[in-house]
């Protein structure tokens, strides 16, 4: 076995060819065109450098695939770790695939070398397209490099005598399974080409135990076959890309980013063209520029601009119509419904958000969130709470740095400020209400008003609209373009006198503008504002 | 030499070794201080049956403690007691004396003394409890466990992997009984599964006339009976950003089933459509439905004058029948999960300023009526400035298992109780585990802990098959 790898290593040069080219490609296609899916990845998941957490992996086969995932996928946070790594992970496994295969007597055919090359080339090729869905995990890769290399440790072994071979298959396919979980079909399989009279039997035996082990690993049969879990081969998902890139951006605080990403975005810029109607089927079909937009909205109006971009997108999404939070919305809004709820300042429901987006993960536990809701105790001023989960963080990599500085940080003494003092109670997300009631806690609170004025005209009332603005913008008026031309159609339907005219509409060019627009009537010139909005467009779902 | 003989060598030189790398006292400065541990495990009266106290000196580079004649010495804060060490360190002491020393910053410090009480009046031999995040409305993953107190052992009875992930809801024993036993699965194909010596039948306990499904319940004392309160439920998030979530019933009524007749047995007095009325549990003779009620309000608005007060109605075991003369017990706080001790003697209650979700009302105390001479005991030494509520006994009424947030204000341990004799209780101390950072790094509740004298004879995967069979309906 050795000899023949030996002489292909020394007469195929080409095969180390292969391996960088497979390489170079791989990580130019994760970095360059997929990178944010590693981001939210890594986030996925809660690492922590601590006996009591690692031992938890041993409640479950695969623990050493699992534990060796899940310590390499918290480095997916930093830049470039993330294709470095998936990379070095595929090219490990084409090279172990290839090893493997090569001792199968596959390269005595006449295409054999060729066979073993593709068919090498074929797994590796099929692992890194699960990669590409965004819950796939890094362990299942490395349970199949297990089986492969349990077979290469054994190979040996299974040419000698035949109770020799028994004690390899039989150790290999529990040790195996044990530690690297569904890695142990790749085991058999290639086993069963060097010794099928007794890897078939200790496979059937196998498969039959099984069941038993449903009660120690708390599996059902299908789930005990495939752990950590199984894949079919998907393609790429630039829409997710985009959507996880403008989430990272957001969430590392570079808004620039986020406005950028949005701006060029042809998902959102093809389909709203400012205004234009036909676009809208097209537009409910991406539940991505939904997500998109979100991110977008959140951006404008923490930096005061959400009423100056309100009407660039139809129809908008403000995540402030959401009834409960649940998972009747769509998930990527679910996950980051706390961001919302955090940047208006209702710290109950951001907790509450985060502690539901936390949950909704196949490991519930997302180290983001957790770092959310090291946050929201520190508004509060909850010292044992932020405590909980500083601590936690303190145990990561990622937020080590960040969680030994938090609780120093100034900024969330100045967001305690925002947060609401009402004591009431609401079994639904009624946004209006919450809203309402931090405009009382605090006045000053920019950026709920203008997410209160902006649903208000979204939905088209008017008059709630105006009777908010009087309510909060009475002493210090907030002069927008949105919100004077919003005024302009309460006036209109008041028949308001000219004295009213002068008290509210503060900009000229508004007043001449609607002129324009009264006698040439809805014209598409008028999309950007928002009387075109209030004549054109039904009401959608927001 | 022979095998054991090696292995005895080759243990001796490894423990040598670890010794030598564990740093040694020197230069100890003697402090009055208390030292800081977790959990909390300073003077507290424990049973002779419980696992080894684990726990963790906070910031400690090196400990030093001696337990008793027992010495324990390890790098880093944590103080793990072996087994049989600590087996025998509990059978031999009734007080044992604790002393800490640590290596803080490079200097040794010896912390005053604490102690540790042990009773020979043994605690129930299991804990079982729901395992859920404190996520408000949205749950995923659940599992329901029973963990052995004796030693470290947690086996499933529930699992969310074989259960396709569906909400589970308390498992409640029958007096303490292993061999008889409750629980909930939600969800399409749920059902109540109930044990009896480990045979699992799925009931359907909902009969139409009911204003929702079966949700807090306790068995009588022969076990034929069960008593539960079907409440409609509705999680509200508080403004405040001091407070997190109000959960209340906008209705509730109370019913008894039969588990041999498949009947429900229902009163006017227990559902009274102007009324709330929860938290049933019969009394341990049978003879009476101690609950909560409250008077209707119109909710969310009023939501504070929920008050809840405790009663009790006679009921018959002999002939299945509820009884008409309702006795009021408690009128002054908000009444939840009242629980009467097994010999009779003792109610313990939770109270609360308003409302039926004591779990996220920090003001949540549990207070005890002796039920001779009805005095009042507020228990001060158990009670924290967090929940504190959920509580089930002992089946030798000296002990009792509560969940308490006190530790974060979010995740609930359970924690254990010793009422001696006289009634009096003692300072509680939290589940020990084996590794003791483990509460640090778990993100789950202990969710309504209940002490069971025994190991339940069912497991996760007879729960999965016993969700295939039909529901038994009750008429």
């Amino acid at each position: 076995m050795k000899g023949t790898i030996v002489k292909w290593n020394a007469n195929e040069r080409w095969t180390l060819w292969v391996i960088a080219g497979l390489g170079v490609v791989c990580f130019c296609f994760f970095q360059l065109l997929y990178p944010y899916h590693f981001f939210f990845k890594g986030q996925n998941q809660l690492f922590l450098i601590s006996w009591s957490y690692v031992s938890t992996m041993f409640a479950k086969p695969a623990w050493a695939a699992c534990l060796a995932g899940e310590f390499l996928t918290q480095f997916y946070y930093y830049e470039f770790a993330g294709a470095a790594i998936l990379t070095a992970s595929l090219v490990i496994l084409y090279w172990l695939a290839y090893l493997a295969l090569s001792t199968l007597k596959l390269g005595s055919l006449k295409f054999g070398r060729w066979i073993v090359l593709a068919v090498a080339l074929a797994i590796t090729i099929h692992e890194a397209s699960c990669h590409l869905f965004y819950g796939y995990i890094l362990s299942s890769t490395i349970s199949l490099i297990g089986g492969l290399l349990m077979f290469l440790v054994l190979r040996r072994v299974m040419g000698y005598r035949w109770p020799w071979v028994l004690m390899a298959v039989l150790s290999g396919t529990l040790l195996c399974y044990w530690m690297f979980g569904y890695g142990v079909w790749v085991f058999l399989l290639l086993s069963a080409f060097v010794v099928w009279r007794v890897t078939v039997p200790v496979a059937v035996a196998f498969v039959c135990l099984l069941p038993l082990m449903r009660s120690h690993f708390n599996l059902n049969f299908s789930d005990l076959c495939q752990y950590p879990g199984v894949e079919s081969f998907h393609l790429p998902d630039f829409l997710k890309e985009t959507d996880f890139h403008m989430m990272h951006s957001y969430e590392t605080g570079d808004w620039d980013d986020v406005v950028e990403t949005a701006e060029k975005d042809k998902v959102l810029n093809i389909l709203t063209e400012k205004g234009s109607a036909q676009k809208k089927l097209i537009q409910e079909a991406q539940v991505s520029s939904t997500v998109r937009r979100f991110f977008y909205n959140l951006v404008q109006a923490q930096r005061g601009q959400l009423p100056d971009v309100l009407m660039n997108y139809y129809p908008n999404y403000l995540g402030t119509f959401t009834s409960m939070i649940g998972t009747q919305i769509p998930w990527m809004i679910f996950m980051n419904l706390h961001e919302f709820y955090y940047a208006i300042g209702d710290i109950s429901r951001a907790e509450r958000g985060a502690f539901m987006a936390c949950v909704s993960v196949p490991t519930n536990k997302n180290s983001y969130t957790v770092k959310r809701l090291a946050e929201c105790a520190l508004i509060r001023n909850d010292q044992k709470a932020a405590e909980k989960f500083l601590g936690l963080l303190r145990q990561t990599i990622p937020y080590k740095d960040w969680a030994e500085k938090a609780s120093c940080d100034e900024r969330y003494r100045q967001k305690a400020q925002f947060v609401n003092l009402q004591d009431t109670i609401s079994p639904s997300e009624d946004s209006h209400n919450i809203m309402t009631q931090l405009l009382m806690s605090n006045p000053k609170n920019g950026v709920a008003l203008d997410y209160l004025l902006c649903s208000l005209l979204l939905k088209k009332d008017i008059d709630n609209f105006k009777a908010n603005y009087d309510l909060y913008c009475a002493a210090q008026p907030r002069i927008k373009k949105l919100y004077q031309e919003a005024l302009c159609i309460w006036l209109m339907k008041q028949q308001a006198t000219e004295e009213v005219w002068q008290k509210y509409i503060k900009d000229e060019q508004i007043r001449r503008r609607l002129e324009e627009y009264m006698t040439d009537g809805v014209s598409p010139r008028f999309a950007d504002t928002y009387w075109y909005y209030f004549d054109i467009f039904n009401i959608g779902g927001n | 030499m022979k095998r054991k003989d090696i292995l005895t060598i080759v243990a001796s030189v490894l423990l040598t070794l670890l010794a030598a790398c564990t740093p040694t006292p020197h230069d100890v400065k003697q402090s009055e201080q208390e030292v800081e541990i977790y959990p909390d495990y300073k003077d507290v009266t424990i049973p002779i049956n419980i696992a080894p106290m684990n726990f963790v000196v906070r910031d400690a580079e090196a400990v030093e403690v001696k337990a008793g004649n027992l010495t324990i010495s390890n790098s880093g804060g944590n103080v793990q007691f072996g087994m049989r060490d600590w087996r025998r360190l509990v059978e031999e002491n009734d007080t044992i004396e604790v002393e800490v020393t640590a290596l803080k910053n490079g200097r040794w410090t010896a912390y005053k003394r604490f102690c540790w009480y042990v009773v020979s009046d043994s605690i129930d031999s299991y804990v079982t409890y729901r395992l859920i995040e404190p996520a408000y409305s949205v749950w995923n993953r659940l599992q329901i466990k029973q963990r052995c107190v004796e030693n470290f052992d947690e086996y499933a009875l529930a699992d969310y992997n074989l259960q396709e992930n569906r909400c589970m809801n308390c498992h409640t024993p029958s007096s303490q009984n292993p061999s008889l036993s409750m629980m909930y699965v939600r969800g399409n194909g749920g059902g109540a599964i109930l044990n009896k010596n480990g045979h699992l039948r799925k009931l359907n306990i909902k009969t139409p006339d009911m204003v929702a499904t079966s949700t807090y319940f306790q068995f009588s004392p022969s076990g034929r009976y069960i008593v539960f309160s079907a409440n409609v439920v509705v999680p509200a998030v508080q403004a405040s950003a001091h407070k997190r979530l109000e959960v209340y019933d906008t209705a509730s009524d109370i019913y008894v089933a039969d588990l041999e007749k498949n009947k429900i047995i229902r009163s006017q007095l227990l559902s009274d459509s102007a009324r709330l009325e929860t938290f049933p549990t019969f009394s341990p003779d049978g003879k009476y439905i101690y609950y909560c009620t409250s008077p209707k309000v119109e909710l969310p608005q009023n939501y504070k004058d929920l008050k809840y007060v405790l009663a009790r109605i006679p009921f018959d075991e002999a002939s299945g029948t509820i009884g008409t003369q309702v006795d009021t017990l408690f009128t002054e706080r908000s009444v939840c999960h009242p629980r009467v001790s097994p010999d009779g003697e003792r109610l313990l209650f939770t109270v609360q300023d308003y409302g039926t979700f004591p779990i996220w009302h920090k003001e949540a105390d549990l207070w005890m009526m002796n039920l001779k001479t009805c005095m009042m005991d507020t228990l001060k030494i158990v009670n924290s400035d967090m929940s504190d509520t959920y509580h089930s006994w002992s089946s030798n009424s000296r002990w009792f298992v509560f969940a308490s947030k006190r530790d974060d204000g979010l995740y609930g341990k359970p924690y254990f109780c010793y009422v001696d004799r006289n009634g009096k209780a003692h300072k509680p101390f939290c589940l020990p585990q084996q590794v003791p950072t483990f509460y640090d790094d778990f993100l789950k509740s202990f969710n309504a802990p209940e002490l069971v004298r025994g190991r339940i004879p069912f497991n996760a995967v007879d729960v999965a098959n016993a969700m295939k069979l039909p529901a038994e309906p009750f008429e």
